[in-house]
Formats: structure tokens, sequence, C-alpha cells
């Protein structure tokens, strides 16, 4: 594995201005300003209490989820099918860049990309709700930290699917990982236990409601169990990917 | 006839990209496989739940029609701009006006033909389960639909010559997904505020197209209670599709013969 | 290469591994799951704008319960979760909805409560509101409501329950309403709920309450027979479920407040004071019906202290 960070950050930047470029962003971010032209509706009939914001709070931070795992899998699926039909990858490997760096550079600007989302929306979301119900401000932190683990993974299996699959199947197959993992988990593991352990589980890594609820911190164990469970997939993701890519012929 | 024949070829050309493109297959499958698989769920053993799988099956079936005509309508336009065929086409010699309607009936009628497909599945699946069906309602909300579709696909139109391709996309979904919302924001704003702000959302509210009044899945849901809707009705909903179907397609059509080609 | 394949089959295992320990959104008692402070949010000016448009289930489901109850007509939010809480011991929740046939009969509320969509008078949209008012389910605010029955509201409920084990009261008004068409899949669905919540009190005076309508069920219609042998053999597994109930209840209750209700408390509303005071009442009947007369009495003075008011537990 042959990793050069001088041309991993040379491709982290051309990427992240390609998606600046491409005006992604302000299209979810209408999203958003949609949310908040809705919340600043309801401020001005003057209809809010603790309840109301509180709602609205969890109605912004799921939106910022969603979103920002939107943008970091429509990024991550079409990076290398974009390079290799408009064969710009030949250049880039030329130069030369290493395979390697040129996955990793890629996965970290789709991450990078997806980690800004987040957060500008999630200060959105904060910034336009009405006045909550108080909510734990250890929990917020740990929220915030599961969720950049879990948009690492969303970029890594964008990639991986990318590279194994054609794009229209790779973008949905990786968006169905991502939004649905969780309810097949809940709806199987009843009925069949094993299975559903090894599904793809990006809603346990998200702790809009649980914080919004007003329920406790995680425990140690509990927020290590999720770092680990989300890196250990990020990491499968990766292995796929660069499996995938080294033996890609152009 | 000509002119008829011209609008037909273009928009068989629509279709035909229409059967070779994936992402329409994923979606229709995937909603296909949906509307069957909610008529094989059970509760309790109870045989008579009708409410879920008619709300559910019928949400399913609007969703993916929106969808079919927002990716397919969307791509029309800036594809033929940057494959340059529209060269050829506008040399042929065939107005742009005739194009812009056979795109138009194209992309409508690929949605049109999704939904007729769904509507099948999810009468079948009703047979299936023995959930009363209240065909004229039903009937009057496939209409209606078809009618949404074809706002949808001129807006659609309209917003690529405007935008790029991701951002008109983005906002047709957004206008489709959310457009209750808006409406229900327009109520809600128009009394906390006065004066000139009144007059806003009254221009918004007559403006914009109110794609909530193409929507009788409610009634279908529960059309134990609920009567068919009225001819009159239908009509002056019809009416108001088409005016401004006009309206996109006339705005289109305005900023087309401004571009450069 | 396959270097790369061990790495992510041996991740792929050991996050199988992880992720049966891993259940972060699975706890009881969050403020999405307080009906009070669901119907404070749907009641809002935000919720009428986003209409259907929700993200949590528990909304969702309020959203739906309106709906359903009224046809689909959207009025602002004035069913009470009070009505749909009541473990059926309520005689007047019972007979309300016993008026309710297979042809909906008509019921009156006594205020005049306000539809989503606003009448002709009170709308600025002329044509468009009138339209509006045709396509979806509307009805004039001034005329009477009509009521549907809650069966088609089950599905519903299984949805929430598959999406939240946690959620308690899914289970009990799931039941409540399941148990009009198949009293033993309500049986099994409050089953389900105790594999998921084997400490919740409510469950448990659910089960018992399910368990004496089974009892009923044997004899003449609405008559509980102590001394028949077949009911007596489910009502003594009723006897243990109240126990239970009226146990697990006195474990959680809080101390009532120094000044107001207990039912004012966050943590406590008044749907869970009424279960709690109907744990206690069907624990302590049963005891005096099956049990022993010294038990009742300790029974008695252990509960006295929180219903100090209640007759039946009198202490002598």
């Amino acid at each position: 594995m042959s990793l050069s960070w001088t041309h991993i950050s040379l491709v982290v930047k051309s990427t992240l201005l390609e998606v600046q470029r491409r005006q992604d962003v302000w299209v979810l971010s209408m999203f958003m300003a949609l949310f908040a032209v809705v919340a600043l509706g309801a401020r001005l009939s003057g209809d809010t209490t603790p309840a109301t914001g509180t709602f609205m709070l969890n109605l912004g931070m799921s939106l910022a989820v969603f979103f920002a795992h939107a943008l970091t899998v429509l990024l991550s699926v079409r990076q290398f099918p974009n390079e290799i039909e408009h064969r710009t990858v030949y250049p880039l490997l030329a130069k030369p860049l290493s395979r390697d760096s040129l996955l990793v550079g890629k996965w970290l600007a789709c991450w990078m990309g997806g980690i800004l989302t987040f957060l500008a929306f999630h200060l959105v979301a904060l910034g336009v709700s009405p006045p909550a119900q108080p909510i734990s401000g250890i929990l917020h932190l740990q929220h915030l930290l599961v969720q950049v683990v879990s948009l690492a993974w969303a970029a890594g299996l964008g990639i991986a699917c990318s590279l194994c699959l054609p794009r229209g199947l790779a973008l949905g197959s990786t968006l169905i990982c991502v939004y649905t993992g969780e309810a097949l988990f809940r709806w199987l593991e009843d009925r069949l236990a094993i299975m559903a352990y090894v599904l793809p589980r990006f809603g346990s890594l998200n702790l809009a409601t649980r914080l919004t609820d007003g329920v406790p911190p995680l425990g140690l164990l509990g927020m290590g169990g999720l770092l680990v469970y989300g890196s250990l997939w990020t990491l499968m993701s990766l292995a796929l990917a660069r499996r995938f890519w080294i033996w890609r012929s152009l | 006839m000509r002119t008829l024949g011209q609008i037909f070829l273009v928009a068989k050309g629509v279709w035909l990209e229409a059967i070779r493109r994936r992402e329409i297959y994923v979606i229709v499958a995937v909603s296909c496989l949906f509307i069957l698989a909610l008529a094989q769920f059970r509760f309790f053993g109870l045989e008579t739940l009708n409410k879920f799988y008619r709300e559910v099956a019928l949400k399913i079936m609007g969703g993916a029609s929106g969808l079919t005509v927002i990716v397919l309508g969307a791509r029309q336009l800036p594809r033929e701009f940057e494959s340059r065929t529209i060269y050829p086409l506008l040399a042929r010699p065939i107005r742009r006006w005739t194009f812009l309607v056979g795109k138009q009936l194209g992309v409508a009628g690929a949605g049109a033909f999704c939904l007729g497909l769904f509507l099948c599945l999810y009468v079948l699946g009703c047979l299936m389960i023995g959930v009363d069906l209240y065909p004229t309602l039903l009937l009057q909300h496939t209409l209606l639909q078809i009618c949404m579709l074809l706002i949808l696909t001129s807006l659609c139109f309209l917003l690529s010559v405007v935008v790029s391709f991701d951002a008109a996309v983005a906002m047709g979904f957004l206008y489709f997904v959310v457009s209750s919302v808006f409406a229900n924001l327009y109520l809600v704003m128009y009394e906390s505020t006065a004066g000139l702000a009144r007059g806003v959302i009254v221009a918004l509210t007559w403006l914009t197209p109110q794609l909530i009044l193409f929507d009788l899945s409610e009634k279908n849901v529960h059309g134990d209670v609920w009567p068919a809707l009225e001819a009159g009705v239908i009509f002056q909903l019809v009416i108001y599709a088409a005016v401004f179907t006009m309206i996109h397609l006339t705005g289109t059509l305005w900023i087309f013969r401004r571009k450069s080609l | 290469m396959n270097r790369m394949l061990i790495i992510a089959g041996a991740c792929w295992l050991l996050s199988a591994g992880l992720s049966s320990h891993l259940h972060p959104n699975r706890y009881r008692e969050g403020r999405s799951q307080d009906p009070r402070i669901v119907a404070e949010a749907n009641e809002s000016a935000l919720a009428r704008i986003l209409g259907e448009f929700r993200t949590g289930m528990s909304d969702i489901l309020f959203i739906k319960t309106e709906r359903y109850l009224h046809s689909g007509v959207g009025y602002v939010p004035h069913l009470t979760e009070e009505l749909l809480s009541v473990q059926g011991t309520d005689q007047g929740v019972d007979d309300h909805l016993s008026e309710i046939g297979e042809d909906a009969d008509v019921f009156h509320h006594e205020e005049n409560v306000e539809t989503l969509l606003p009448a002709a008078s009170k709308d600025y949209r002329g044509w468009i509101g009138q339209m509006h008012r045709k396509v979806k389910p509307w009805r004039d605010p001034d005329m009477a409501h009509k009521h549907t029955d809650g069966k088609e509201l089950i599905p519903w409920f299984k949805m929430m329950t598959v999406s939240d084990p946690g959620y308690i009261r899914g289970y009990v008004i799931g039941a409540f309403w399941l148990k009009r068409y198949n009293s033993e899949a309500s049986l099994e669905f409050i089953e389900e709920g105790l594999v998921h919540n084997p400490d919740a009190f409510q469950l448990h005076l659910s089960k018992g309450m399910l368990l004496m309508d089974k009892a009923r069920q044997l004899a003449n219609p609405g008559a509980i027979q102590w001394e028949n042998p077949g009911q007596k053999e489910i009502l003594l597994k009723a006897k243990a479920s109240f126990q239970t109930a009226a146990s697990l209840m006195y474990d959680v209750r809080p101390s009532p407040p120094a000044e107001g209700n207990i039912s004012d408390l966050p943590e406590w509303g008044s749907y869970q004071e009424t279960d709690a005071r109907a744990a206690v009442n069907m624990a302590i009947l049963f005891e005096e019906r099956y049990g022993d007369p010294e038990n009742v009495e300790t029974l008695r003075k252990k509960y006295h202290p929180l219903f100090p008011n209640n007759p039946r537990l009198k202490i002598e």
C-alpha cells in the first residue's frame, strides 16, 4: 500500500472544488432553507411551546442527518465512475499518483464534504428552532461524534459499491443500506436474529431522537461500542473498495 | 397532421429512452415489489383491515410516478443541448414548440404508463386481500394524478432551462414532496401577517400550482364514508392543470428561443 | 489481494457480534413517548404547517389516530389520549365506544372544534380553497363529528411497536382496539410487549384485563363466575398479572409533589395514575376472591399510603 499525504491532500482539494462547482450542496441547502422558512413561520404565528421547540429541533436534526448522508452517498458513488468515464483517471495515475492515494483522497473528500454539510445543517436546525426542552450537552457531543463516523462509513460504502456495480445500482444499493438498514434490522431481529445482526445499521448511529427525548447520555461502553461498530464497517467498506479498485482494469 | 406526427415522433424518442434508462426500472420495480408485498401483510389474522394497505399503496404509487417524471423530465432538454442532438432535430424542420410539446407528451405519457402499471398492481392487491375498491373514486384519483404529472413535467422543463440538471431535479422533487407543506404554510402565515405580507401570500397561492388539489388518496382511503367528486369539480381541476402546464411550457419556450445553441 | 477480503470479512463478523449489543435508541420514558408532549407538539401551528409530514413514529401514530377516527377529516387535535389510554375498566369509555357500530353512529362533542382546512368564510383562497375542501375529506366544523372505531389503526400500532419495541402505550392501546375483534391476538400482542418490556406494569395490567375478558367469554357474556372451574384457571393467571402489575407500579411510582397533583409530574401522567389505581384495585379484588385474608390486609397496608382516599384500601 503506497500512500503519499501530499497527493492525498491534492486529491481532496480538487474533489471538494468540484463539489462546490457542481452546486450539490446548494441544492440540498434549498431543503434546509425550506425548514428554516417553516420554523420561522411557526415562530411568527406565536404558537411555540418548549414541546413544539423540541419537535422542531428533532425534525431539523433528523433532516441534517438525512441530507448529509444523501450528499455523502451522491458524492462518493460518482467519484470513480465519472473519472473513468471522462478518462481523467489516466493522467491522474500517470502523475504518478498511486491508486491507493487516489482512493483515500476521494474517500476523505466525500467524508469531509458530508461532515461540513452535516455541521452546517445541524447549526441551522439549532439556530432556527424555537426554544426547546433541555437537552444533554454530553449526548449532543456524542451524537456529533457518531455522525462523523457514520458519514465516513457512508462515503466508504458508496465508493465500494460504485467500483463493483453499475452507477444506478450502486446509488440505489447504498441509499437502501443507509436509510433502511435499521428498519430491516428491527423487523428481522425477532424473526431471524443472525440475519439481522449482519445488516448495516446506520440508524443506530443516529442519536438525534435520543437527544431530543431527554434521555441520559450513553455510557463509555455504549459510546465506544457505537464508534467501534461504525469504524469496523468503514474499514470493511474501504477494504472492499481497495480490492475492487486495485484489480480494476482501466 | 404533420405537426401531430412530429409531436408523436419526439414523444416516441422519449419513450424509447425511458425504456433504456435503468433508473426508471429500479423505481418501477421497487415500487411494484412494495405494493405487492404490502398485500401480503396480515395483521393479527384480521382479514378486513383495508385502510393501511390503501394508504401506503396509494402513497407509493403517487411518489414513484412523480419521481419517474421528475428524473425523466429534468434531463430531457439539458441532455439534448449537451449531446448537441438538438441541432438535427430543429433542422428537420421541427418547430421548437412542437419539440417541446412532444417531449411533454413523452414524459407525461411515461409517467402515466407507470401510474397505470401501479394501478393494476394496486387493484390486483385489493382483489387478493378482499379490500374494497371504490372504483369511481379510484379512477378520479388516477385522472387527477395524470393532470398532476402534466404540471410536474412542464415545471421540470422550465426548471431545467433555468438551473442545472441537479438543481432542477432537486427543486422539482422538493416542490412535489412538500407542496402540501407550502399550502399549510400559506394558511398559517396568512393568519399571522397583514398588509404586504398577506399580498405576497395570496400571490404565491395563485401563481404556484397547488399539487394538493390533485391528490384524492385520502378520500380513497376512507372511501366507505366519502362519495366520488362531481363531474364539474373534475372538469375545473383539469382546466386548472392545463392552464399551469401551458404557463410552464410557454415560459420554457420563451427561454428556449433566447438560448443560443 | 485476498488480504483485503479477509479484512473485510473479519470486520463484518466483528460488527455482527457487536450489533447484538447495540441498542442506543431502545429506551423508555422518552419525551416522544409521553402522550401529553406528543399531543402538545401536534396541536401547534408548526404541526399544522407540516400536515402529515413527520419524522417520529409516535407523531405519525398521533396523526393517524386523529385522521382515522374522523374518517380522514383533519380537525385541530382534540381527542385526548386519556380516552384511549384507559385499560377498559372505565365503564364510561366502554359505553361511549359501544355506541359505534358497523354504521358509525354520530355523537356530539360539547365544544366546536375547528378543521385544519378553514371553512369558506375564513378561507382567503377563494376557488382554490373550495376545490381543496372538495378533494380532501372535510366537514363543516359546525356539524357533528362522525367517528369510526379504531380497528383500522391496528396496523399502525403494530408498525409502531416494530419500530420502537419500548413504546408501551403502543401495545396497550393497540391491544385495546384489537380485543374487540380477536381477543387471542390481543393477548399475544401484549405478551410480545412483555418480552421487550418485562417490567412495564401497564402491560401486566393489560394482560390481566384481557385474561378477565377471556374468562368472561367462557360463560355468559359479561359474567364472571369466580368458582366456575374453567374460568377460575384463567382468573388465577389474571390474579398473578395484577399482582405483578401492582408490585412493579409500586417500585416506579414517584412520590407525590408537596404541591399539586402527581399527574402533573413530567414523569407520571394522569393516564399512568389511572393505570396505577386500576392495578392496585384489581390486585386486591383478586386477592380477596382467591387469596388469603392476611395477604389482603398486607396489600392494603402496602398500597394505602399511595392512595389514601381509596375505599378499597381502607385499613381495619
